[in-house]
């Protein structure tokens, strides 16, 4: 064993390992999030900080027990909402979430009625609604999941403010948590990939307008650049992936990108 | 020394896509990552004040082992087989995954799943989010010569299970 020199990685030994270990070993976009579950994520996130918001300044000796409490709580009205998916409505579904990669997203509503609405928060939105499922980790409540999840959704960056109707480009500060209608455009963009590569980048190109400084423009390029690849155009992809290094010469998508760049076989198709 | 301050927001921007990795590599399983991911970000957001000045990566990925950790003791007490919760049959389906590669992750995942988590938790950070080892030793807390030791006995039971020989170099 040395201590002072690294070993190899194993996927790198070629030639030395069976085939399947170093297929297995292989980095994929299995691992990774789609574009549509980082925006859900972002949305539960921004939604269970805004239920906690009010608890924020507690002491900092709050225990675990009590974050995990917290955080129950909020998922807790989130599957709730989930529960009566069908009183609550569209209106609250902007875009379903797919956990699973790149499984097709239904088609997002667009968010026209009452902004209102649109927000209330779970905590707002709950008078309906009588059972609570089991609130846990337990992967087993996931079916009930998906289409509870955005329905309690809320940006925090718009908190206390009503996020605009009408996507617009928006401002220039950067949106970390973005807005519904930034999640749902890209969700689409990447439900297109595989089956229609071209309306994939059609929707990126619509997120690069529309949201120039969104909160997903690391994910949309990443969206993008698959698409110029499955179009076969390599060559644009390739400018595109350079552009993103340059923009972003730290982000952790830096690597995926070289592995669809560099790559093909492993995840893109001609 | 003042250590420079954080803003949940930019952590939260550029951390979000290797915590949602590396939970799943850690045996989060899939429906369950959102949730997970959750949790860590929670973390993160009440204990961006006491941040300590060390690479925001490493202390975001030592805040998903203990979580993760945290995660497969309560997926145990349900004594759920977590290793086998694995993508079905819509992924499967996915144009870009053949069959040959899913079947190898699977495999990949059980043999992970039956490692110690301390085993797992160095052999993901450093064969598949490529850290060196010296970060992985920080992130996990424990000695960079006890990092090494978990990091050869995961290779070991990984290469077994595959029907690979010893390490180049290893005594048999």
């Amino acid at each position: 064993m040395t201590i002072d020199r690294e070993p190899p990685r194993l996927r790198t030994l070629k030639g030395e390992l069976p085939d399947e270990l170093l297929l297995a070993l292989q980095d994929t976009d299995d691992d990774n999030a789609t574009p549509a579950e980082l925006a859900a994520l972002v949305a539960q996130v921004s939604g269970a900080l805004r239920q906690t918001s009010g608890e924020v300044k507690r002491p900092r000796s709050s225990s675990r027990a009590s974050l995990l409490r917290r955080r129950v709580a909020g998922v807790a009205l989130t599957f709730a909402l989930g529960a009566t998916a069908g009183v609550v409505g569209s209106s609250a579904v902007f875009f379903a979430i797919s956990s699973k990669s790149e499984q097709p997203l239904p088609s997002p509503v667009p968010p026209k009625k009452s902004p209102s609405a649109r927000l209330s928060t779970a905590a707002s939105a709950l008078p309906e609604v009588n059972t609570t499922p089991e609130p846990s980790l337990d992967g087993r409540a996931a079916s009930a999941r998906p289409a509870a999840r955005e329905s309690a959704q809320v940006p925090a960056r718009n908190q206390g403010a009503e996020p605009s109707p009408e996507p617009s480009p928006e401002s220039s500060s950067r949106a970390a948590v973005g807005s519904r209608d930034e999640f749902a455009l890209l969700a689409r963009a990447q439900a297109a990939l595989a089956p229609n590569p071209g309306l994939a980048l059609a929707l990126a190109s619509d997120h690069e307008r529309k949201f120039p400084n969104g909160a997903l423009v690391q994910e949309r390029e990443l969206v993008a650049i698959n698409a110029l690849l499955r179009l076969g155009r390599r060559a644009e992809a390739s400018a595109r992936a350079a552009r993103f290094h340059r923009q972003f010469p730290t982000s952790v998508h830096g690597r995926r990108i070289d592995v669809l760049i560099g790559s093909e076989p492993s995840g893109v198709r001609k | 020394m003042p250590t420079p301050k954080l803003d949940f927001d930019s952590v939260f921007t550029d951390a979000r896509p290797f915590v949602w990795r590396v939970l799943g590599r850690l045996g989060v399983a899939r429906a369950d990552i959102a949730d997970v991911c959750q949790e860590v970000f929670l973390i993160v957001h009440r204990r961006v004040d006491d941040y300590d000045g060390r690479p925001v990566r490493a202390w975001c990925y030592g805040i998903c082992v203990r979580v993760a950790a945290d995660y497969r003791k309560r997926a145990h007490r349900r004594h759920e087989r977590i290793g086998e919760a694995l993508p079905e049959s819509p992924v499967a389906a996915d144009q870009d995954r053949t069959l040959e590669f899913s079947r190898a992750r699977a495999r990949l995942e059980q043999v992970l799943a039956e490692l110690e988590q301390v085993k797992r938790e160095v052999f993901v950070l450093y064969e598949l989010e490529e850290l060196t080892m010296s970060e992985v030793a920080e992130i996990v807390g424990c000695p960079l010569q006890t990092a090494y030791s978990r990091l050869h006995a995961a290779r070991r039971v990984v290469r077994a299970a595959f029907g690979a020989g010893r390490e180049l170099g290893e005594a048999p």
